[in-house]
């Protein structure tokens, strides 16, 4: 007899229904993508001028001016025609490196496929010209851990340890910052070495084998290294502060470097003021870094944000209003919980993301934060008074698409929840909406083929009365020619963080006739619903 | 993407991986539609340049993450009935199939998720673990469990594990 699993496969592959034949479909696909551009440019147009005027606003508020800065781009040097190396190449970037004393170049590339592989993918390598003619001398070491988007990278090529002769520090990119590998370089013969950590005391905070540290400076940690001229040499620090209240955790690793071999020689741990600690710059053993780290620390803080939950937030949105109605400003955020210390595409169908906010004004989030769990492209889109007791709630973008769905969230500062963020939920079921008691509030608003919706509000600012109207007919065949229509009218209380339907109505209409409502333009209680902003 | 690409990927995983989303939600509209949905997003992404290493997995967490919406799959039902009447439109449901459908609908989502990436699409749990953003014990736990109660639920016997019994 097979065996379980067996049966089970036998059995989902024979109950697993099939579609209908359809063959359109590669033409109904085309329609729905061409649908789903238009709607996103509705969508754009709005953000585009609520960018603008926020952005002249921000200006005039400041009284700045738009300023430049030259950054150190790595670029190819001329000329690049593989360097003198057996394959073909792209993606090379190039630093300037002294060997001895004599100008040179360091190189980092990637082995030319049919195409040119994306930045973080195919084979990727470092290699230096040490005397300075445009042809690589040392063979070139492939590097391991480059990962998509932005991938390895020169990162800088200082003198750490003094000697005349440039290290190597190339870097990958991730979420918070950079993973930086380092490299030294012999003569004898041509070659570019990997440094290795050895820890013969056992003291240091630094993992022995191959030389890796982090350059990261996010709300709650930093990560980095600095040199420092001793009268006995020049060594290396590579240091890791956590910053916590009142003080600020410093951990440091001192190294000697020579040759290909790191040696830890001292490490200290104590605690600092914050403004004693060391961050990490754009600069490293006084030399510039390179890449997409020329810009640190701004080029990381795009992608995650340390919001004290114990693992950076990524894809964050923010919202600042006055969620308790004590006359202060709170700040609430969305975004996705990194994993493995990297963020997801923030397009990507993650489905899942987390609410939280902080009453404090410390920065960090207030205790509890709520998961969202049917997430796709989360942000924290508005606040509003959707009761009209003075306090805002947080409504929450859930769905990005043709029809974007909204959660509503409820801020608390005590009870038996703890300070946080909570899912407004229904009370009573309301099947126009497809939800039943007990679910998560959510509304939805725009269209597609065959059905509309929009939210709009009644007795706002005082008595809000949230509208939900929907319509939908079959776009073909029997009943196209008549729609449905409905109506919700919704109650929602903070205080207990629940919705009741105060209203439901269900009328037909001929198609031909006009919509009741306008799908491409839905705002009410204060919210621009559609198309969103 | 180009148009012969996504016509082939249309006609030989097209049916596949609305099989499975239908698997998981117990309803044929939604999955059609949340997997169309998934393969619009993909050809977006594709047009911009960018490029899905593995696009069948990709389009089937996309489509089971877009088939979590009550709304859109409530909406999509009540336009495609009138279409689902038609008699081409679906197979008349077997008692197997119904007794499947039944167990799987008394599992968790999540673990009949897992059921159907594992024993319908036939991905490891290290690739099911990948795609679901989870470790791969919690997906061994939950496929355990998964697998407990859709033996129980139809009356699926292993002559090794009996013979195990047994032996106990």
């Amino acid at each position: 007899m097979p065996s379980i699993d067996d049966q089970l496969k036998d059995r989902l592959q024979r109950s697993a229904p099939s579609p209908a034949g359809a063959d359109d479909l590669f033409v109904r696909l085309g329609t729905r993508r061409r649908r789903r551009a238009t709607n996103r440019k509705l969508g754009t147009v709005a953000v585009v001028v609520c960018v603008l005027l926020g952005t002249a606003g921000t200006f005039f508020a400041l009284g700045r001016t738009l300023r430049t800065t030259n950054v150190p781009v790595a670029t190819p040097s001329e000329p690049v025609e593989n360097l003198g190396l057996d394959f073909p190449i792209c993606r090379v970037m190039s630093m300037p490196i002294t060997v001895g004393e004599a100008p040179g170049s360091a190189y980092v590339f990637t082995k030319l496929e049919d195409t040119c592989p994306k930045a973080g993918e195919g084979s990727r390598f470092v290699a230096a010209d040490e005397n300075g003619d445009g042809v690589v001398d040392t063979p070139p070491v492939e590097l391991h851990g480059c990962f998509p988007p932005v991938g390895c990278e020169a990162f800088a090529a200082p003198d750490v340890n003094g000697d005349g002769t440039s290290e190597i520090a190339v870097s990958n990119a991730g979420a918070d910052g950079y993973g930086v590998w380092l490299f030294a370089l012999t003569t004898s013969p041509p070659a570019v070495v990997p440094i290795d950590v050895v820890d013969p005391q056992g003291i240091g905070y630094i993992k022995t084998g191959a030389f890796e540290f982090a350059w990261v400076d996010v709300a709650g940690h930093a990560e980095g290294a600095h040199c420092e001229t001793l009268p006995n040499g020049s060594t290396f620090t590579v240091f890791g502060v956590d910053k916590l209240a009142p003080k600020a955790d410093v951990r440091s690793t001192v190294l000697q470097i020579d040759g290909p071999t790191a040696t830890v020689v001292g490490a200290s741990k104590e605690k600092t003021a914050h403004s004693d600690a060391p961050i990490p710059g754009n600069e490293l053993c006084g030399g510039p870094l390179y890449g997409s780290a020329a810009n640190f620390p701004n080029a990381t803080v795009a992608s995650g944000l340390d919001i004290g939950i114990g693992v950076p937030l990524c894809n964050a949105s923010k919202i600042v209003a006055d969620f308790t109605g004590d006359g202060q400003k709170d700040t609430a955020w969305v975004g996705e919980e990194a994993r493995g210390g990297r963020c997801s595409d923030s397009n990507f169908a993650y489905g899942r993301a987390i609410a939280a906010v902080d009453f404090t004004g410390d920065g960090l989030a207030d205790d509890t934060y709520d998961t969202i769990s049917d997430c796709m492209e989360c942000r924290a889109y508005a606040a509003a008074d959707l009761d009209g007791d003075g306090k805002k709630e947080l409504i929450v973008l859930l769905q990005s698409s043709s029809t974007p769905v909204y959660g509503i969230y409820t801020a608390f500062q005590g009870n038996t929840e703890g300070p946080g963020l909570v899912p407004t939920t229904m009370v009573v079921d309301a099947p126009a909406m497809g939800l039943s008691a007990g679910d998560p509030l959510t509304v939805t608003v725009g269209g597609d083929e065959g059905y509309s919706y929009a939210v709009g509000c009644d007795g706002f600012p005082a008595s809000p009365i949230l509208v939900q109207s929907g319509s939908s007919h079959p776009i073909e065949g029997p009943g196209s020619g008549v729609r449905d229509v409905f109506v919700t009218k919704l109650k929602l209380s903070s205080q207990t963080a629940t919705a009741t339907v105060v209203d439901s109505q269900h009328t037909t209409q001929p198609t031909s006739d006009p919509l009741p409502f306008d799908p491409l333009n839905s705002s009410g209680c204060g919210v621009q619903w559609f198309p969103p902003g | 993407m180009n148009e012969v690409e996504l016509r082939d990927f249309l006609r030989e995983r097209y049916p596949r991986l609305v099989g499975a989303v239908a698997l998981v939600t117990g309803d044929l509209a939604s999955a059609e539609d949340a997997v169309q949905e998934a393969i619009v997003r993909a050809w977006e992404r594709s047009d911009r340049g960018e490029e899905i290493a593995l696009l069948d997995r990709w389009v089937a967490t996309v489509a089971m993450n877009l088939s979590r919406s009550r709304l859109r799959r409530l909406r999509v039902e009540r336009l495609a009935r009138p279409r689902l009447s038609e008699p081409l439109a679906v197979e008349a449901p077997t008692s197997d199939r119904l007794d499947v459908v039944r167990a799987l609908a008394a599992l968790p989502r999540r673990q009949r998720e897992v059921t159907v990436l594992r024993y319908y699409l036939d991905l490891s749990t290290s690739e099911i673990a990948n795609e679901m953003h989870t470790s791969e014990g919690t997906v061994k736990s939950q496929l355990s469990k998964a697998r407990a109660h859709l033996a129980d639920a139809l009356a699926l016997t292993d002559d090794q594990e009996n013979s195990h019994a047994e032996h106990r």
